[in-house]
């Protein structure tokens, strides 16, 4: 992060000495990289990038009018706790306190009923990846499903099966390491990602690394929508064919 | 799952490598799970430890490794993250201010050519 430039303070000076809307604006322009930093830093909670970086927006306005640049400190210092608070804010308004529990536990029930329906058309068990295709969500929410899903044991899994030693019957059964194979899948991919072409590698990561829907990708890559299904349904198919043949 | 009210230490040691970090963050929130944490809580445990592999990496060389230690007590998880100081430390102020946000407690040690970055963060145990 750039250290703010003397200059800079002048402006926060000025704005404070004379809060008009373009100076703010101005100064919130000037720190919108800051803004998408952050807002990308949470990307992987449920909610798409667009709607983060609009809070990030929204708390970077907040921050530039209350930033005092005679108090010592960078705005970047004063604005980070101030945009990271809002886009937490966001997740415990939006999405933590009513969308989370609930959509975990179905989640969970759909990749169970996912991973049932791929095994019988795969002739083996599916891949995170393609999980999360079939869900429509990201590797990393499948993973998190995946390991959340011993959070919704039924409770006769605590019930003492030892009573020496107080051991339980879900003591007793094997760790649940699905969530850690799935992430030793991806790795996998990430390594065959490097051999795809240009444009399919740039594809699957706007879609999974930055979780943008088959249009927003198709618009910024300049092909249609079906198009982008094709190709990520292709790439798909080869990369798991590669994964499960070995191939590095 | 029952939550524990102490646990660990985990230790997990990777190579400098931002391929590793994803590794990183699953131990950790995985170590988080069987605290019980809830969502939130497992979403800043990821961030943060990305957030402090990010700054050790920029920290590193080439051949060096992070080491990271887990410990829980009393819904209270503690993180260190070490690694050689190949530099002087000059850390990136965005994950910095990241860090400080989403955990309680952040100290940097220098010990030794090598920087210690500790965490503590509460864990809201579900109700």
């Amino acid at each position: 992060m750039e250290p703010v430039a003397g200059e800079d303070l002048a402006r926060f000076r000025a704005y404070r000495d004379s809060p008009t809307p373009e100076g703010r604006n101005g100064l919130v322009s000037a720190h919108l990289g800051l803004a998408r930093s952050l807002a990308r830093r949470f990307v992987g909670r449920g909610e798409p990038l667009d709607d983060l970086e609009q809070v990030a927006f929204e708390g970077l306005v907040k921050a530039v009018e209350r930033f005092d640049p005679d108090r010592g400190s960078s705005f970047a210092a004063f604005a980070v706790p101030t945009v990271v608070g809002e886009i937490k804010r966001h997740f415990r308004d939006h999405t933590w306190a009513t969308k989370v529990p609930r959509g975990a536990k179905e989640l969970s029930t759909r990749i169970t009923a996912s991973t049932e329906a791929l095994s019988k058309q795969l002739h083996r068990t599916p891949t995170v990846a393609e999980l999360a295709e079939a869900l429509g969500v990201s590797d990393d929410v499948v993973i998190e499903a995946l390991e959340a899903r011993a959070a919704y044991r039924p409770g006769s899994l605590s019930a003492p099966v030892d009573r020496e030693d107080g051991r339980t019957l879900g003591d007793s059964l094997p760790i649940d390491d699905t969530g850690y194979a799935g992430v030793e899948a991806r790795l996998t991919v990430e390594g065959l990602l490097a051999t795809l072409p240009d444009r399919e590698r740039r594809i699957l990561e706007l879609r999974y690394y930055e979780e943008l829907s088959q249009d927003q990708i198709a618009k910024q890559v300049g092909i249609s929508q079906m198009h982008v299904s094709r190709l990520l349904r292709r790439v798909s198919d080869v990369l798991a064919a590669s994964t499960y043949d070995g191939v590095p | 799952m029952t939550a524990l009210a102490a646990s660990g230490p985990v230790t997990l040691t990777i190579p400098v490598d931002p391929v590793f970090i994803r590794l990183a963050r699953l131990v950790a929130t995985g170590f988080a799970s069987q605290m019980a944490a809830t969502v939130a809580d497992l979403d800043d445990v990821r961030t943060v430890v990305d957030e402090l592999c990010s700054l050790l990496l920029a920290q590193s060389g080439p051949g060096d490794q992070i080491t990271i230690t887990l410990t829980a007590d009393d819904g209270v998880l503690r993180a260190t993250a070490a690694a050689p100081s190949r530099r002087p430390w000059e850390p990136d102020e965005l994950s910095e201010g990241i860090v400080r946000v989403l955990a309680d407690d952040y100290r940097v040690d220098q010990v030794d050519g090598h920087v210690e970055l500790v965490v503590a963060k509460s864990v809201e145990l579900p109700s």
